[in-house]
């Protein structure tokens, strides 16, 4: 049908070669979502799916490695010293790591949202609070900061999540400051202004729906690197405590054992890596998706 | 025909702007003034055009008497208020009074809003209606523009640029404003649409009895819709007049420029592209250096010693013209010769 | 036509893939172009008239899925069977072409005397001593002051319609048998634009050029061309002398183009009469005339059968129905040599 007798069908050619690459390339995308929909569905329905109780104790199974079988059945990831099963225990885990990962990532994005909109909208004082603000957040040791804050309040499931949120608003601030610059200078904010619409309704109709897009983005890779410092302060043993469980803490229980039992701390150190990957791909997928419809 | 003082207008202006003066910072420091002392005044229900050539400082007028530029000098007297003393609420409030229209309709509406929310925003922003009768009111405005209901939910992708500047229309009217600066709201569109838009403005105007700034660059369309013309040249009003008489009698000699330059779709177009290049030579001086003395001199084929240091005052010409150049007369009576035009001004 | 014609273009078809489907940017259109003659081309975007002369020299974005297919004989070559070494021989230096922007035509970085110089010496070979000067003279004769000291200058040095002139410059530097201007002063204003149409007048005079005009401005074809060609929907819908489009058109688009934008000269409470709806890209499959659905004297057999070329008289041409019915649309109303 196609009459190419022009030099150009190599170029139809070379079209129809990146096509079939673009196709391939999208099934192997599918990795990483999917792990992120396991990763949910596992929090979701945790208890159902893990093979045995976590807190189920067995002092004749201590320390078994993966795939040992104990007088209660066959350990996929084996046991800890008080003859938990692994598996049992990650599975419960990754609720608490996800819970705290989202909530503590979506209340730094409000505060970083509605200051970074502020600042990019009104300018002036406004703005130079808030990016003196997440200048001065930036340039503290934060996790320093958190230690000291928790040691102080007490480590609980509740202040892990107040403070997170300080570590991840300067970057939604930033983000959400400079879209707004942008976004001032469309003609459509222009066309609002002219219509009469006050700033806070530019900023609610106009320019957040505008932003949101990439906020997304900065929203999933944020959720990894809060999991990642949750993990890293339940380690200290500042964070989470007992018997509430999250990979982090897991980590730190294995620890000690790490030179008779290396899979009580590699386990659930691969499936932290794996998640914080996976929310990190899954923000790639985003950005290009989103950069080539805009 | 009676001589009319220097501002021909209707007995109560709607809108009266007294030396509007515009200043840009522009990078190194320099400013630039896109409009210089102008004053206008648009009188209830009428059309004013504002025509001239790119970077003469039409739209940013059109944007400053809105306020959405606020002026560094001038007032502008609108519905017995002057809104450069206003401002926050007080300003805020006036807009229903007041709309702007934009060139690019794409760009003017939110990609991620609805067709009909769009139109409903400012009855909602202004207080003027509940959900229900806002979007009542927006579907009928809608419907008004001649868009169907098909579109209400559709964004602003799926439709063409003639549709699109029908909702901006549509949101413009929506409040009942008494004045809609219309910034060349044809110029984007394909020829075959922009005859259906501008008929839609004639009639909308008709409809609901409301006042025109209407901004282009295209003449023979300014002069379709307008009741008067205003020809700006640099960031200054050097004519202004009833349409049929500017048109008729060009006297600035930029004007007669302007007027011979467009080209008509008759058969004589061949000798008048001629007479057009021998009228005007050179192109638009930048902003960044304005001549001194009348700024057209540099181009002006009558221009004399006294137009290089001297800046013209606006004079009544006549039949509600006024005109602001020294020689007028002289070249209306043919006493002033036409030097050839030069080639081209050195100044880029 | 007694004279061999310069550029030949035969049943030239374009079509592009397009994620809809088939877009048939250009469906059969031929016409030709005497040395020495300047021939305009109007329509509104998507008629296919920037497409056709976009593949007469075969410049489409690279990766454009498109099948050209037809002949396009320049000087007796079909320029659609040459290498891309061969056609780059032509491009340039026996045609040039001038586009709508001359700021994004032309390297930001480069100074515009050595912009023309670079054309000067791939095609003819020219030193760099001799490139310079020459690209002096031309800067000169497109209406530059003082040459020598603009040609060091950067393109952002330069207004519009000087930008316009040096696109100019470029195009006529290997003196080209046919010059394609496309839409050349669309961009520019209104007092700048009869300079630069009288100065492509008087290069394609002094030069010997052909000329193809490309505009959706009739004024400006008016004022240009003698023959002129209506495209819609990558059809030559009309066919004619200037004066035969104007005052006795035959297809019902080229009378609707005439009375769509005010006029100088018309009445100011005439109203427009515009065409309805918008210009849509032709996709997929279709059947008879792609004015149809626009066409205020549509009949039955318009949307389903394609219509003929009607002879209305030597060398003008209608594609309409009406027009093998012996039916004229409305005369616009174009008042006789209105001058002032």
């Amino acid at each position: 049908m196609l009459d190419a007798r022009l030099g150009r069908n190599e170029d139809i050619e070379e079209a129809r070669a990146l096509a079939r690459q673009a196709t391939l390339s999208r099934a192997g995308d599918l990795f990483w979502p999917a792990v992120i929909v396991a990763l949910v569905l596992l929090a979701l329905t945790g208890d159902a799916l893990a093979p045995y109780a976590p807190t189920a104790q067995d002092v004749g199974a201590r320390l078994l490695p993966p795939f040992a079988t104990s007088s209660r059945g066959f350990h996929l990831l084996g046991t800890d010293p008080l003859g938990r099963d692994l598996l049992s225990t990650m599975i419960a885990g990754t609720r608490l790591s996800l819970f705290i990962g989202v909530t503590a990532t979506f209340i730094g994005l409000v505060i970083g949202v509605g200051l970074g909109m502020a600042a990019g909208y009104y300018g002036g004082s406004v703005d130079r609070l808030v990016m003196r603000l997440a200048e001065a957040q930036t340039a503290m040791p934060m996790f320093l900061v958190a230690i000291l804050f928790l040691v102080v309040l007490g480590p609980s499931v509740f202040n892990v999540i107040i403070l997170l949120p300080a570590l991840v608003w300067p970057a939604f601030a930033r983000l959400v400051r400079a879209e707004t610059l942008r976004l001032r200078e469309t003609l459509y904010v222009e066309a609002a202004v002219a219509t009469g619409c006050t700033g806070p309704q530019v900023l609610w109709s106009h320019i957040l729906p505008n932003v949101a897009p990439r906020v997304a983005v900065l929203t999933v890779i944020e959720v990894g690197h809060v999991m990642l410092a949750e993990a890293g302060l339940s380690f200290l043993g500042i964070g989470v405590q007992p018997p509430d469980v999250t990979w982090g803490l897991l980590i730190a229980r294995g620890r000690p054992y790490l030179a008779v039992a290396w899979w009580l701390v590699t386990m659930p150190g691969v499936l932290l890596g794996l998640a914080v990957l996976a929310f990190n791909m899954l923000a790639r997928r985003f950005e290009v998706a989103s950069g080539s419809a805009a | 025909m009676t001589v009319v003082p220097p501002a021909p207008a209707p007995a109560a202006p709607l809108m009266q702007a007294r030396d509007v003066t515009v200043r840009f910072s522009v990078r190194g420091g320099a400013v630039i003034v896109p409009v210089d002392g102008v004053s206008l005044e648009i009188g209830p229900g009428e059309t004013l055009g504002l025509v001239g050539e790119s970077g003469c400082g039409k739209s940013t007028l059109g944007r400053a008497l809105l306020q959405l530029v606020r002026p560094a000098a001038g007032r502008v007297a609108f519905m017995g208020q002057d809104l450069t003393a206003l401002d926050g609420e007080p300003l805020r409030a006036m807009r229903r009074h007041m709309q702007i229209v934009f060139q690019d309709p794409r760009g003017s509406l939110d990609p991620r809003m609805a067709i009909r929310r769009i139109v409903e925003e400012p009855l909602r922003v202004h207080r003027l209606a509940g959900p229900q009768e806002a979007a009542r009111a927006a579907r009928e405005m809608l419907a008004l523009v001649g868009l169907d209901a098909i579109y209400d939910r559709q964004r602003p992708s799926q439709l063409s640029g003639g549709q699109l500047q029908r909702v901006a229309l549509a949101r413009a009217l929506v409040t009942r404003p008494k004045l809609v600066v219309c910034d060349e709201p044809v110029s984007a569109l394909d020829v075959s649409v922009q005859a259906q838009v501008l008929n839609l403005l004639v009639d909308l105007r008709a409809r609901f009895g409301v006042a025109y700034l209407f901004i282009s660059h295209n003449l023979a369309v300014a002069r379709h819709i307008s009741d008067r013309v205003a020809v700006m040249y640099l960031g200054q009003i050097v004519e202004e007049g009833p349409t049929d008489a500017l048109f008729a009698r060009p006297r600035h000699p930029y004007t007669q420029g302007l007027v011979a330059s467009v080209l008509r779709p008759g058969l004589g177009a061949r000798d008048q592209l001629a007479a057009a290049a021998r009228l005007v030579a050179g192109d638009v001086p930048s902003l960044l250096q304005p001549p001194p003395g009348c700024r057209y001199h540099p181009r002006c084929p009558f221009a004399q010693e006294r137009c290089r240091t001297e800046a013209p005052r606006r004079e009544p010409a006549g039949g509600g013209q006024v005109v602001a150049c020294h020689f007028w007369q002289e070249i209306a009576s043919g006493t002033a010769r036409p030097r050839p035009a030069a080639l081209a001004t050195p100044s880029a | 036509m007694i004279q061999e014609p310069l550029l030949d273009v035969r049943n030239l078809r374009v079509r592009f893939e397009t994620p809809r489907g088939l877009l048939r940017a250009v469906d059969d259109v031929s016409f030709s172009v005497a040395p020495r003659e300047t021939v305009g081309i109007v329509g509104e975007s998507g008629s296919g008239k920037s497409v056709t002369m976009l593949s007469v020299l075969r410049l489409f974005p690279p990766l454009a899925r498109v099948a050209v297919s037809g002949q396009v004989l320049f000087e007796g070559t079909d320029l659609l069977r040459l290498s891309e070494a061969e056609l780059r021989e032509v491009r340039g230096a026996k045609i040039g072409m001038v586009f709508q922007d001359p700021l994004t035509s032309l390297n930001p970085a480069l100074p515009v005397g050595e912009q023309i110089a670079e054309s000067l010496r791939t095609h003819r070979g020219l030193s760099r001593v001799a490139a310079r000067r020459r690209a002096e003279e031309l800067l000169e004769l497109v209406g530059i002051p003082d040459p020598a000291r603009r040609a060091d200058d950067l393109p952002y040095r330069f207004s519009g319609g000087m930008r316009q002139r040096i696109m100019i410059a470029i195009a006529i530097a290997c003196e080209p048998k046919l010059l394609i201007a496309d839409e050349p002063t669309s961009a520019l204003d209104v007092t700048v634009q009869a300079q630069v149409l009288v100065l492509l007048e008087r290069l394609q005079r002094e030069l010997g050029m052909s000329l193809i005009m490309i505009s959706h401005d009739l004024g400006v074809i008016a004022a240009t061309s003698r023959r002129v060609l209506v495209m819609y929907g990558g059809w030559i819908v009309e066919r004619g002398s200037v004066e035969e489009i104007l005052e006795r058109p035959g297809h019902p688009y080229s009378a609707a183009l005439t009375r769509l934008v005010p006029d100088l000269d018309q009445p100011r409470d005439e109203p427009l009469v515009p065409i309805p709806g918008q210009p849509a890209p032709v996709v997929g499959p279709v059947g008879g005339c792609r004015f149809a659905a626009r066409c205020a004297y549509v009949m039955d057999r318009c949307r389903q059968e394609t219509p003929p070329a009607v002879a209305l008289a030597t060398e003008h041409i209608s594609l309409c129905w009406l027009s093998a019915d012996g039916v004229r649309p409305a005369p616009a109303p174009i008042p006789a040599g209105g001058r002032r």
